[in-house]
């Protein structure tokens, strides 16, 4: 169970933290010199459920740790066949992602899965045939307030955590993974009142710029499955914790939660993945190893293939939470003016036509300011103002 | 007129015959004394008055003696001028004056004092001794007091061959003294004495010059005359001089004239400076500056003996098995020094007595009661306090002896404002008792008991508990001079418990036990002098329950799983002969044969043939019902060593080990971890085997002040068991089906300097060594790595450790260590892979990599209380520094995701000097 190899992660840190009441212990950063052989291994990701396509595949190679993207593999011929003898070919619309057609293959509940990979120099790649199982549903998702311990700070920091609950009606073993994605609002802490544009504007429609939506992935993923459980339901299982030192519950937030059924084999493949990309230097985790997928070289089984395809019945729920009330208080930085601000205004008119237009603003007794951009238009702060299709407001 | 120096020791010898006057000597000086020097002063007293002194060469200061009168009798003015220097004099009626330092001298022996020397006596004649001072007799390099007459004439009228038994004894505390030895140059010949003292040692008739040599004693000759078989007992004198002091001496020919290779006996003493973590003694963490003994990182518990993993090890304190030897996940040891005398580790030349282990046995004994009288003493260091008491319940015949340990930091912890700490617990314990009862000179029976227990707690998160609990019975009975026996029956529990409670729904506990239950015959007998034979037979019972997981509150849906219980029985019956073949050439020759039968009731898999062991391949299941024979294991063990002396100061040894081991560690966390079991070997999973080859070079020199070794070894492990990557073993009902059994292959060479004695003493080892594993079944095409042979995760090629101690004072001493050794194999993620647009790490091969190179100085700094003889507590203060230069050794080293970039991080456990101070405390003065 995932509880087993997470328990580490927590005891180890309480005997260093026992021994620093009289002591430090120190981290620092260390960047050893590592054979280059283990970059261009080829990695594929994607995936096939019973929801409707189309589906995405997408290869690449693996990369040094200065590289921040992912290196695309183009050109392959790529194919998803099932054990009814059917297939589609998938078409390379971006370097390195390939898809099936809009109206194409559809993942069905009970058939098997795999995928089929060649390269313009005759390697060949596989996977063995997957069960599509069933996908469990969501029966609710919500939240607490929690408080988590930052030796760091002089409170307990408050935030929401998120916990899942699900039914799955057949009585056997499941094994489920979450991936989250979430949005929320949040406004800009100052109204704008002028904008220049090489001419000073006074600015009236303030609030276009005023409330902004975020959409980001929730860079974490959950895993429980009911091996050891008397039910097969889960039941407040915890996901991921959202503090209140960040805008993101500042105004209403929504989390589309992903339910995965898993096999067993790739089950074990994400909780190894998680396990090992989560260790943090203690020495009671299991002995770390080569994590290969479950693609291999059909005429060369020593040759490393990184990713998993999966076969999995996949749900969807969306919630939405607003911002906590008391007694929680929340503590993000907020803009408020400052004399700087007022003595820049007159940067304003000097401003660089490529950032153009310029926003500020004045503040009660009638005097301008120019704060940062930050501070007057949200979109400085990664959102967009156009509100999402699925957002429904409070 | 006799010479005026003389050993000290061989007075207090004598004193066991003589009353002593006290404070004067009716002595009167002339004011011809007056102001003289002590040199001319005792040049003057000896002609003119008819007087001897007795003292150490170089103990008593050359200042110049003053009185005044009257009051001008010779020792009142010597103690006047001396008691500076802490110096006593004191005179018998014969006009022998005696000069000691204070803490030494014993100017009215306890009123029972000659009866004690009595009643340990086996013969009567040594009664009968009258040591005349005059009779001090000088050899070539000592003096030797008056011949000990063994046997009589009558007895010895019709034999040319005598055996002289008897005990080593300490003069201190008459306590006996294991491992002393006695030598006779005349005859090249000599004995050791057993774990209680005894020696038996055959001689023609004759007089000799016996030598008894034993660590932290004087070296001390007796003159003995050997008339017929008959017993004397021989009282030794600790070293005043080296009190406490660093000074790692085996027995002093050990190094080079023994036929073991590959032991390391430390005492207590030895290490007491030795500078550790908050100021801590723990001798697991000095016999890891050994050579050939590694671990995998500072706080790891366990240790790796010449390339072997932890589990090829076993503790045993006082005949009882310690499985889980650490506090604190191993940041200490589970056994309190103050409790301990002495501790041997066996590398290699393991005798045939003990089996089941491949790579290395700890033997731990625990300190003895003092058989004469009561005392105490304790310390406090940062982490834990300490106290132990003994003393005797009947006598010089039943003495007790009590230790204990607790830390105190919860303590410490409820002043930290952070509630996850304030919350959290973490503690630790251990105690030692035993007693000693000699019922006879032939008899000795010891009880034993150890309990130790941790119980470490986050709040609100995983609670860990865990606790050793171990108690053993031994009797010695030597049934003549040539025959001795020892039984042991000894039992020990090692239990966890694990509750984890941060997911509410899957909330759980788990337990563990494991009981071991042993029972030893060994004989020892010397059918003739050349040879040494020891034979026996030794069963273990292993009750193991592999534990449940239960629900944990009211809320946890967990299903109760059973793990299953287990049981094994495993017996040896062994013998060995030490046969000294000539006086230059030593063999030792041993057999063991063990049978191991994995034992009902139980359910157990078959699974096809040359399969690997899935749960596709399962044929059947079999039934066996209670202590039916599941499965059985049969296996011969080999013994063998060779010494040969080159000269008496140098040595030739080789060796030849086989063992067989059928318990393991059911683990695959980089270093061990509280909550792994021990498991049987059983129907699916074979017994290890191991083969280890030595080889040694052994010298003496400067008068075996130093003492030089080399030793290279090889060792190969069959059946080693590995694990299937990723492995869940902590909730696994059927572990076969994810272990895989390997090879390991080790070899090394160890060079160790030791300087034994003087100011300066201490050692420097260099280790170079090797340790592979190949998991790689060529039957089921199962494999570890891709089938490529990697290092083991503690193989550290090169290795320095060098251990110093220097005595200032008397009362200020100075110790240091330095380490030095090549980082552990580490598997690094070397490059990454993107899933679903997060970055994910691709780790090398196995153990492809090192964490970079490990080097640490620590220092400690001993002050001694004041030497005062009337005193009622002594007190000493230690004040060390461990990892002076503060350099950051690599813990661990690891890579996070950090806004979709990957960083290497390195982690340092002890990154600051860390400074501690330990305050010990005893009943009594210095000497004490």
């Amino acid at each position: 169970m995932l509880i087993n190899k997470l328990k580490y992660d927590i005891i180890f840190p309480l005997a260093l933290l026992l021994l620093n009441v009289v002591l430090t212990t120190c981290e620092e950063r260390f960047t050893p010199d590592l054979d280059p052989k283990y970059e261009n291994v080829m990695a594929v990701e994607g995936e096939i459920t019973n929801q409707p396509g189309p589906y995405i595949v997408k290869l690449s190679s693996s990369v040094s740790f200065d590289v921040r993207q992912a290196v695309p593999l183009t050109g392959y011929f790529v194919e998803i066949e099932d054990d009814m003898g059917n297939s589609e070919v998938l078409t390379e619309i971006e370097k390195g992602v390939y898809t099936t057609s809009l109206y194409g293959m559809q993942g069905v509940v009970g058939r098997q899965y795999k995928i089929n990979i060649s390269a313009t120099d005759g390697r060949t790649y596989t996977s063995d045939f997957e069960l599509l199982r069933p996908p469990p549903s969501i029966d609710s998702v919500y939240v607490k307030v929690d408080y988590i311990v930052d030796n760091s700070l002089p409170y307990d920091l408050a935030g929401y955590r998120f916990y899942v609950n699900t039914q799955t009606p057949e009585n056997e073993k499941s094994y489920y993974m979450w991936k989250l994605n979430a949005t929320y609002e949040y406004s800009s802490d100052l109204i704008i009142r002028w904008m220049f544009d090489g001419q000073l504007h006074q600015f009236t429609n303030s609030d276009s710029l005023r409330y902004c939506w975020l959409t980001k992935d929730i860079y974490e993923y959950f895993l429980f499955n009911n091996e050891n459980l008397l039910t097969t339901n889960v039941e407040g299982f915890p996901l991921h914790f959202v503090p209140v030192d960040v805008r993101d519950l500042s105004i209403r937030y929504s989390l589309l939660t992903t339910q995965y059924s898993l096999s067993k084999d790739a089950y074990i493949f994400w909780s190894n993945v998680k396990e090992q990309n989560e260790n943090l230097g203690n020495l009671y985790t299991k002995q770390p190893f080569q994590i290969r997928g479950n693609l291999y070289n059909v005429n060369n089984g020593s040759e490393p293939v990184l990713g998993y395809f999966m076969v999995a019945g996949k749900s969807e729920k969306r919630i939405f939470v607003n911002r906590p009330n008391d007694p929680v208080v929340m503590r993000y930085g907020e803009c408020k003016l400052v004399e700087q601000d007022y003595k820049n205004f007159g940067a304003l008119f000097i401003s660089s036509p490529a950032e153009w237009p310029e926003y500020a603003t004045f503040d009660n007794n009638g005097i301008s300011a120019y704060p940062p951009q930050e501070c007057l238009d949200c979109q400085e702060k990664g959102g967009t103002i156009v509100k999402p299709d699925f957002w429904i407001s409070d | 007129m006799k010479k005026s120096t003389l050993l000290l020791l061989l007075l207090l010898l004598s004193f066991l015959w003589i009353n002593l006057y006290a404070q004067t000597s009716g002595i009167k000086l002339s004011e011809s004394y007056n102001n003289l020097n002590w040199q001319q002063f005792a040049a003057k007293a000896e002609t003119e008055l008819n007087i001897s002194f007795f003292y150490y060469p170089d103990s008593i200061p050359d200042i110049a003696i003053t009185f005044s009168h009257p009051n001008n009798d010779l020792i009142f003015v010597l103690n006047e001028n001396f008691k500076q220097y802490h110096i006593k004099a004191s005179a018998d009626t014969k006009g022998n004056i005696f000069m000691n330092k204070e803490n030494v001298i014993k100017t009215k022996l306890p009123d029972d004092f000659f009866s004690l020397s009595m009643s340990n006596k086996l013969n009567e004649t040594s009664a009968k001794e009258i040591i005349d001072r005059d009779e001090f007799l000088k050899t070539n390099h000592e003096y030797i007091s008056k011949t000990f007459v063994v046997g009589n004439k009558k007895a010895g009228v019709y034999i040319s061959e005598a055996a002289v038994t008897g005990k080593i004894l300490s003069f201190n505390d008459s306590l006996p003294l294991p491992g002393a030895t006695i030598y006779i140059d005349q005859l090249e010949k000599g004995a050791v004495t057993d774990n209680n003292g005894f020696f038996t040692l055959a001689v023609p008739k004759g007089k000799y010059n016996l030598k008894v040599r034993n660590v932290g004693y004087e070296e001390t000759s007796f003159k003995v005359e050997v008339l017929s078989s008959g017993s004397q007992d021989f009282y030794i004198l600790k070293k005043v001089f080296l009190m406490e002091t660093v000074e790692i001496r085996s027995e002093a020919d050990h190094n080079v004239k023994s036929v073991q290779m590959g032991v390391e006996k430390i005492s207590i003493k030895d290490i007491k400076e030795i500078p550790t973590v908050l100021g801590e003694r723990d001798i697991i963490k000095v016999a890891l500056l050994l050579p050939g003994v590694q671990s995998i990182g500072e706080g790891s518990s366990g240790f790796n003996v010449r390339g072997s993993p932890a589990d090829q090890n076993i503790f045993y304190i006082s005949d009882v098995p310690v499985y889980n030897t650490s506090h604190l996940f191993g940041f200490f040891s589970a056994f309190n020094s103050d409790a301990i005398s002495e501790f041997k580790l066996y590398k290699s030349s393991i005798p045939a007595k003990y089996g089941g282990r491949l790579s290395s046995i700890f033997d731990i004994q625990p300190w003895q009661g003092n058989m004469e009288k009561f005392g105490a003493r304790g310390g406090i260091s940062p982490i834990t306090a300490r106290l132990l008491a003994e003393g005797p319940i009947i006598k010089n015949k039943l003495s007790y002896m009590a230790g204990f340990r607790a830390t105190y930091s919860d303590w410490v912890l409820n002043f930290v404002n952070v509630p996850e700490v304030k919350n959290s617990k973490g503690n630790f314990g251990d105690g030692i008792v035993n007693l000693t009862y000699d019922l006879n000179a032939r008899n000795r029976i010891k009880l034993f008991g150890y309990y130790s227990y941790d119980n470490i707690n986050l709040a609100s998160k995983v609670n860990n508990s865990y606790e050793n609990t171990g108690a053993s019975i031994n009797w010695y009975h030597s049934f003549n001079k040539n025959n001795g026996f020892d039984f042991s029956f000894a039992s020990s529990i090692y239990n966890f418990t694990e509750d984890n409670y941060e997911y509410s729904v899957s909330a759980y506990s788990l337990n563990y036990e494991l009981q071991h239950k042993q029972i030893n015959f060994d004989f020892t007998s010397k059918p003739s002098e050349n040879h040494t034979l020891n034979y026996g037979i030794s069963s273990i019972l292993y009750n193991l329950d592999n534990g449940r997981q239960i629900p944990y509150g009211e809320e946890s849906l967990i299903i109760p799983t059973v793990l299953g219980e287990e049981k094994g029985l495993e017996s040896g019956i062994f013998v060995s002969d030490q046969w000294t073949v000539n006086p230059l050439l030593t063999v030792y020759a041993g057999l063991r044969y063990n049978y191991f039968a994995y034992l009902g009731p139980n359910d157990v898999f078959k699974y096809r043939e040359n399969a690997s062991k899935i749960p596709e391949n399962i044929i059947d299941t079999l039934h066996f019902s209670d202590n039916q024979i599941i499965k059985d294991y049969k296996g011969l063990d080999y013994r063998f060593g060779i010494t040969y002396l080159i000269n008496q100061d140098v040595s030739v040894k080789a060796g030849y080990n086989r063992m067989h081991q059928y318990i393991f560690m059911l683990s695959n966390t980089i270093a061990v971890s509280p909550t792994d079991k021990w498991k049987l070997s059983n129907y699916n999973i074979e017994p290890m085997r191991g083969d280890q080859f030595s080889l040694g070079f052994y010298s003496n020199f400067e008068n075996q002040k130093y003492e030089l070794s080399i030793e290279g070894y090889y060792k190969k492990t069959e059946n080693l068991v590995e694990y299937k990557d990723g492995a869940e073993l902590i909730l696994n009902k059927y572990p076969e089906q994810d272990v895989l059994q390997g090879k390991l292959d080790a070899y090394g060479i160890e060079l160790m300097l030791r300087k034994t004695s003087g100011k300066l003493n201490g050692w420097v080892n260099y280790t170079w060594s090797k340790s592979t594993v190949l998991v790689d079944n060529k039957i089921t095409g199962e494999q570890n790595n891709f089938g490529i042979a990697y290092p083991a995760n503690y193989d550290k090629p090169h290795s320095i450790n060098v251990v110093a101690n220097y005595k200032i004072s008397k009362r200020v001493s100075f110790s240091g260590n330095v380490v030095y050794s090549t980082g552990r194999p580490i598997t690094y993620p070397t490059s990454i892979y993107y899933q679903d647009g997060q970055p994910l790490l691709n780790y090398s091969l196995r153990n492809e990599y090192r964490i970079p190179d490990y080097f640490r100085m620590d220092a400690s700094f001993k002050v001694e209380g004041n030497l005062r003889k009337r005193k009622w507590l002594h007190g000493s203060w230690i004040f060390s520094v461990y990892n002076i230069t503060g350099r950051n050794n690599a813990y661990s080293v690891y890579f996070k995701s950090e806004e979709g970039y990957i960083s290497g991080y390195k982690l340092s456990i002890f990154a600051v000097p860390i400074f501690s101070v330990t305050y010990d405390f005893k009943l009594g003065n210095y000497a004490d």
